[in-house]
């Protein structure tokens, strides 16, 4: 029997994208075999956290980087860093900040939820989220308007969640940042090209490894070695519960070599290949659309274009079918029904496509 | 170009932007500009004619009761400071201060927008607190119930492009929410007006609406809803809602164009922006690394506008660029630039000539040509 039977849970077809609640990415078989052989080894787990880290942001084209259970660890981590430094007092006194600077500065439009509440994370470490400006619009005055003695950092969140309009660029928040001294974290969890992020002149960007890197549950935060160090540190503090092991360690260190040595354009080839036939499959019955990544990724996506009231029903429809198919929701008030490649495997697309002529013959 | 333009020597502005503040919002029928203009040669029991303003604005919406404001930022201001005092008088002279009233106005945070000036600060304008639930990308009925308590004024409903445009509860589950908690709801629809059916069908006790976006009329706000809320709203005129009325010449105004949006066929009036967005489109196709495309509004109004999305590789100049070479020079051409950032940006046709949309047309295709221009050469 089957392990999914045996614990009765369900096999999915992921259309939806690397998302956290349907298991985010399939590993490599690389990857695997390197978590077993972790699993099956003595190490000490300082010094492997350490070399992995060191060997991940020369990968990654940054100073230094520390490696946690996830983007949302990395980012609670960056903002108790930027509180603490690595004052082993203040470490231990969070979330009480014992007075010291803890306002993390967050466009309006970035606060977001991505499962849970990005300013819910800065809150565990101690941090005082200020939004500024306005969910439509943020301008340079209201950075400089904002910024003060009690400031610890400002959290940029790169991410298709934000409002994508009327946002300071990262560029300018990082230019008017840098004048102010006061440093930069990035949230870029799902983002693919990281090096555009660590070479941005942020002080520290925290990275999902399971996401695009393709890795196990993990988080990178890479950037200052200062302020890596000091996230490290908080190992004796808040960063305790957000401790990963050795098999983690080993696998996203296999994953991210392998990512940074990618084939890009034939996975891209790859990707518009399966739109391209999904967009052909749906367009016998319903009217459709090639949609672009909404956050300016290299991502397309095969969109079905219908009301809210018909794309709601279609994404139950699919949901309930077996194998359940799970698209991407993100625009159904807008009847909008999305379906992204990336996690796609064989055959998939025939079945979605069966699956969506059924909803529209019914 | 009319005689007030040389006068004092003001640019013409071609708006292509919809109905903007800044830049004069609509253009009047000649009735509208014709029942101002005599409004301001007599006097007027002004108490009455509020009241039969009222009257036409509940005749045409459908609502209760309604009345009118110096504009739709006054009517949210307003509106909050009606669900704080309610009919006590010594309630209304106290405001700002909130001493010993509800005042807690819950508003979803993806709602928490900014119009020209700060949404928030209209509501704290009237002393109130605003109490944001959720993120911007996604606000869950359990969030908003959480919120709502015994110090809740208002709950507060934007409908608007400005606003998150997924992921928050929708307006008749909003509304249906704050009532079990008896809560009164704001809806802040100031540009919706050919949505007023819906609107008040949701139930919501207070709707704010613009008289000179789609309306055409002059600057001015509808409030309209349940009565002893709207007559609460009135009754700010005796308080802070003083600096914040309409003239005799705005409500006259507003009357006629009220009365002649009664009599227009929504499905016609409709069918003529659409067509002349197609007019614009097909001027504009053609260009190097300008995909156009015609799209109707988003929110719900039954406009059609033209998209330019810019390709700066071929086009040798990115969206902003192109949007602020439209404006310089004269007349000055005013697109409706909020996604530039995301390298796109609308052309809306509603209160512009044949004449001006061809002159527009030229305009972007001398501008995209100088620019691929400086490529070759």
């Amino acid at each position: 029997m089957d392990l999914l039977e045996q614990l009765e849970v369900q096999r999915v077809i992921n259309a939806s994208g690397r998302m956290t609640a349907l298991g985010v990415s399939t590993l490599d078989e690389d990857v695997i075999a390197a978590m077993a052989l972790a699993a099956r080894s003595y190490v000490d787990i300082d010094q492997l956290q350490r070399q992995v880290g060191a060997k991940i942001a020369q990968l990654i084209g940054a100073e230094d980087a520390m490696i946690t259970t996830g983007a949302a660890a990395g980012v609670a981590l960056m903002v108790a860093a930027s509180i603490t430094g690595a004052d082993l007092t203040r470490i231990q006194a969070l979330p009480d900040t014992m007075g010291y600077p803890n306002t993390i500065l967050i466009q309006a439009g970035h606060q977001v939820s991505y499962g849970a509440d990005i300013t819910q994370l800065i809150r565990i470490a101690g941090g005082r989220p200020h939004p500024i400006g306005s969910v439509n619009s943020v301008s340079e005055a209201h950075l400089t308007g904002a910024i003060g003695s009690n400031v610890a950092a400002f959290l940029f969140v790169q991410s298709h969640h934000t409002v994508q309009k009327g946002m300071l660029s990262l560029k300018q928040v990082i230019s008017l940042c840098q004048t102010h001294n006061v440093p930069v974290l990035i949230d870029a969890a799902a983002e693919e090209d990281l090096v555009r992020f660590t070479g941005s002149g942020a002080d520290l960007v925290a990275f999902s490894g399971g996401k695009a890197i393709g890795g196990p549950t993990t988080g990178i935060v890479a950037g200052r070695r200062d302020l890596v160090e000091a996230c490290r540190a908080q190992n004796a503090g808040i960063g305790r519960p957000m401790k990963i092991g050795k098999e983690a360690l080993v696998g996203l260190y296999t994953a991210t070599a392998k990512y940074m040595q990618r084939d890009v354009e034939a996975e891209q080839a790859r990707c518009t290949q399966l739109v391209d036939e999904m967009l052909a499959g749906f367009n016998q019955v319903v009217k459709t659309e090639r949609l672009v990544d909404e956050a300016g990724r290299r991502i397309e996506r095969a969109g079905v274009v219908i009301d809210a009231g018909k794309a709601a029903e279609l994404v139950a429809f699919l949901r309930k079918g077996n194998p359940p198919i799970y698209p991407r929701t993100h625009l159904v008030n807008l009847g909008i029904v999305a379906f992204d490649p990336r996690p796609l495997g064989d055959g998939d697309v025939a079945v979605i496509i069966e699956r969506v002529h059924a909803f529209f013959a019914r | 170009m009319s005689s007030l333009h040389e006068k004092y020597n003001l640019t013409p502005v071609i708006n292509l932007s919809g109905p903007l503040t800044m830049y004069g919002t609509s253009i009047s029928s000649e009735g509208v500009a014709m029942a101002a203009a005599e409004g301001l040669r007599h006097h007027w029991d002004m108490d009455e004619l509020f009241a039969c303003a009222g009257k036409l604005v509940a005749e045409w919406s459908g609502a209760e009761a309604g009345t009118l404001t110096a504009c739709s930022a006054a009517g949210v201001t307003l509106t909050v400071a009606a669900c704080m005092t309610g009919a006590n008088i010594g309630s209304v002279y106290q405001l700002p201060d909130v001493s010993g009233m509800k005042h807690e106005v819950v508003i979803q945070k993806g709602h928490v927008v900014n119009f020209g000036a700060p949404l928030e600060q209209m509501i704290r304008l009237a002393g109130a607190t605003v109490r944001e639930v959720g993120t911007v990308n996604k606000t869950t009925t359990a969030q908003i119930e959480h919120a709502l308590g015994p110090n809740t004024a208002a709950a507060m409903f934007v409908v608007s492009h400005h606003t998150s445009q997924f992921g928050f509860v929708q307006l008749n589950e909003f509304v249906a929410l704050c009532h079990r908690y008896d809560v009164p709801v704001i809806v802040d629809a100031a540009a919706q007006d050919h949505q007023i059916d819906r609107l008040v069908a949701s139930g919501a006790d207070l709707i704010v609406l613009s008289v000179q976006k789609y309306l055409s009329g002059p600057t001015g706000g509808i409030v309209c809803g349940r009565r002893d809320l709207v007559d609460a709203v009135y009754l700010q005129n005796q308080g802070i809602g003083r600096g914040m009325k309409i003239g005799k010449e705005g409500v006259f105004g507003t009357m006629v164009c009220i009365e002649e949006r009664m009599s227009t066929d929504l499905a016609t009036w409709s069918f003529e922006q659409r067509c002349k967005a197609e007019f614009l489109a097909d001027k504009l196709t053609g260009l190097p690394g300008i995909a156009i495309s015609t799209v109707l509004d988003k929110v719900g109004q039954p406009v059609t506008r033209v998209r330019l999305e810019v390709d700066p590789a071929r086009a040798n100049l990115n969206a902003a660029e192109l949007c602020a070479q439209l404006q310089q020079g004269s007349p000055s051409i005013k697109p409706r630039a909020h996604h530039t950032d995301e390298g796109w940006f609308y052309l809306e046709p509603n209160h512009v000539t044949e004449a001006e949309l061809t002159l527009t047309a030229d305009r972007i295709h001398a501008i995209v040509q100088s620019a691929v221009g400086v490529v070759v050469g």
